[in-house]
């Protein structure tokens, strides 16, 4: 198994490990932490496919990485702002009501 | 053709370092917005679809910009919904405390809850004039794009500013949808980001063009393609990934309702369309495109018969854009039968109704919440004196919902049915029918308690909604209408 291949297999291990957590998890913030798992799991897929593309390091790849890294961390501070907010109004829990 | 996208994100600054001026900045902001849209639209009527290379940088380095027909209508859609429902939101909120007249009266109620509710609308959160232009600025980037990671990072932008603008009602139901919302989001975005991921480590190119040039079947295209059609299929809530939908929608502010369900799930709507009809064509497989019909078929009857249950309004109209992304996606299955037929044109055709129709129905439930103080439809007998335009704006809106003859609505189905009847999607049809009759069944429900049934006993409402919240809804309406009037246009520029 070449360099690329593992990294981009343990990537897609990562994402599926990050969406198992989502939607098995009840609480807000540990969906929030499975959703990153998942992120850090395309990410390593993107950094493998660089090598795969051109056999050397790809700057298109890890040009995305950055970005996405960016929109991301928008993403996360969002959630935790929310959860923060939901944890202040109903003060008891911050409890992912699931029903509808 | 980037001035979409830069004007809405510069007026976001400048309200947000303006806050005094934020609603007059929001609102020129979207007319100039909805000024260049329709240049663009004449540009392209007259000399043809165009593309722009961002900073001059050509493809696989630079981001390429692509202006055609479908993406100009969008445009146009978008600027329109965007200025009446932001014309709508100034009135909708209370204007800053040193402009108050006296017609204005009374403590701030919040949009939704049942309770006597005096005239005046809730002050606007600080951060809801630049939040709401990065929605426009977002969904234009959408219908520009030409770039399959630039995509990643509008429908992000256009996520993280719709999650944030639903969890400014600041209540419980408000922030818990927003976070389902956020999570729904956030992983659909991963799911498309994913698939994305192994589009590139196949064929090493991002830009459509290129791609669907390079594109073949095989293992990776296999598992890529579904992993992108999945992302985008939850963030246009097609059934059963539509969970996230009817909360959010149903608890946000009046004008956002207006915004999310009337535009901010045709985003994702118009990137399938442009990857499933663009480089995807030849690579999907018909089970897909047959599983997203039928999936859509559901969504019309689930969503519909939810609908007729709600006991709130705001919430049937949720349940009923749930319904109506149904027929959106038997587009996907009648065209892969027949690409050149009408399918295509029928379901786009839909969704420029369908976005006019439901934010309007949207912008004349939140001025019937504030004439009467709740949105019980079973309590909805003073709704003609409480919000008398807006009441007629909803009617107008419904008869293009429900698919009537001589509306938007009406053209686009009928469109689609012609393709399911020269496809030989029988069973498509029958759900275009279907659906039609139960849009017909809730819509008529609420009318019914609107305009014929007896007021409730000592039913005088507690005011009337402003005017400047009645007209723009009614506006929309019309325009929802006209649609069908009028198609010679749009059609021009549909494919």
């Amino acid at each position: 198994m070449s360099e690329a291949a593992l990294y981009g297999t343990l990537g897609v291990l990562l994402f599926s490990l990050g969406l198992y957590g989502v939607i098995a998890r009840r609480l807000a913030l540990r969906k929030l932490i499975a959703v990153n798992v998942m992120i850090s799991g395309v990410f390593l897929t993107f950094i493998a496919s660089g090598t795969r593309v051109s056999g050397t390091p790809d700057p298109v790849a890890q040009a995305i990485v950055l970005t996405g890294i960016v929109v991301t961390l928008g993403g996360t501070a969002l959630g935790l702002a929310l959860i923060r907010r939901i944890r202040a109004l109903t003060r008891d829990s911050d409890r992912y009501d699931g029903a509808e | 053709m980037t001035w979409p996208v830069i004007l809405p994100l510069a007026g976001a600054l400048l309200a947000y370092v303006f806050p005094r001026h934020a609603a007059r900045v929001t609102v020129g902001t979207a007319a100039a917005t909805l000024a260049i849209d329709v240049g663009l639209a004449r540009a392209v009527f007259f000399s043809g679809p165009a593309e722009h290379r961002l900073g001059g940088w050509t493809p696989p380095l630079g981001i390429r910009l692509q202006l055609d027909g479908p993406g100009v209508l969008f445009l146009l859609l978008t600027g329109v919904v965007f200025l009446a429902a932001s014309v709508y939101a100034t009135r909708f909120f209370a204007p800053p405390a040193d402009r108050r007249s006296g017609r204005e009266r009374g403590p701030a109620p919040r949009d939704g809850p049942p309770g006597p509710g005096p005239l005046r609308g809730p002050p606007a959160p600080a951060a809801f004039w630049p939040l709401w232009l990065f929605v426009l600025a977002a969904l234009d980037g959408l219908f520009l794009t030409a770039d399959l990671f630039n995509m990643y990072v509008a429908l992000e932008l256009l996520t993280l500013a719709a999650v944030a603008l639903v969890a400014l009602t600041n209540d419980g139901p408000g922030v818990q949808a927003a976070i389902r919302y956020l999570l729904a989001g956030l992983v659909a975005s991963l799911f498309f980001l994913l698939g994305v991921s192994l589009l590139y480590s196949e064929y090493g190119v991002l830009d459509l063009a290129a791609l669907g040039s390079a594109i073949t079947p095989g293992r990776v295209t296999a598992v890529a393609v579904p992993l992108v059609i999945v992302g985008l299929a939850v963030k246009t809530a097609l059934f059963p990934f539509h969970f996230w939908l009817p909360p959010a929608h149903g608890s946000a502010f009046a004008p956002v309702s207006a915004v999310l369900s009337g535009l901010v799930v045709k985003g994702p709507f118009f990137l399938l369309f442009r990857l499933m009809l663009g480089p995807f064509s030849g690579v999907v497989p018909g089970s897909v495109t047959t599983t997203l019909g039928v999936l859509g078929l559901l969504g019309i009857a689930w969503g519909s018969v939810r609908a007729l249950q709600q006991p709130r309004l705001k919430l049937l109209i949720a349940y009923s854009t749930v319904a109506q992304i149904g027929y959106l996606f038997l587009m996907f299955s009648l065209a892969a039968a027949d690409p050149s037929g009408p399918a295509v044109r029928g379901g786009l055709f839909y969704a420029l109704s369908h976005g006019c129709a439901k934010a309007a129905m949207f912008l004349a439930a939140g001025a019937i919440v504030r004439g009467l103080g709740h949105d019980r439809i079973a309590d909805l007998g003073a709704a003609g004196r409480g919000a008398p335009l807006a009441t007629v704006g909803f009617a107008l809106a419904g008869v293009g919902v429900m698919g009537f003859p001589a509306s938007g609505g009406f053209v686009g189905k009928w469109l689609l049915g012609e393709s399911a009847v020269q496809t030989g999607q029988w069973w498509a049809l029958v759900g275009l029918i279907a659906g039609g009759l139960l849009a017909a069944a809730y819509i008529f429900r609420v009318l019914r308690q609107a305009f014929v049934a007896a007021p409730e006993a000592g039913g005088l409402p507690p005011g009337r909604a402003p005017r400047g919240m009645e007209w723009p809804t009614l506006a929309l309406a019309a325009i929802s209408v006209l649609l069908g009037l009028a198609t010679a246009l749009p059609m021009a520029l549909l494919p």
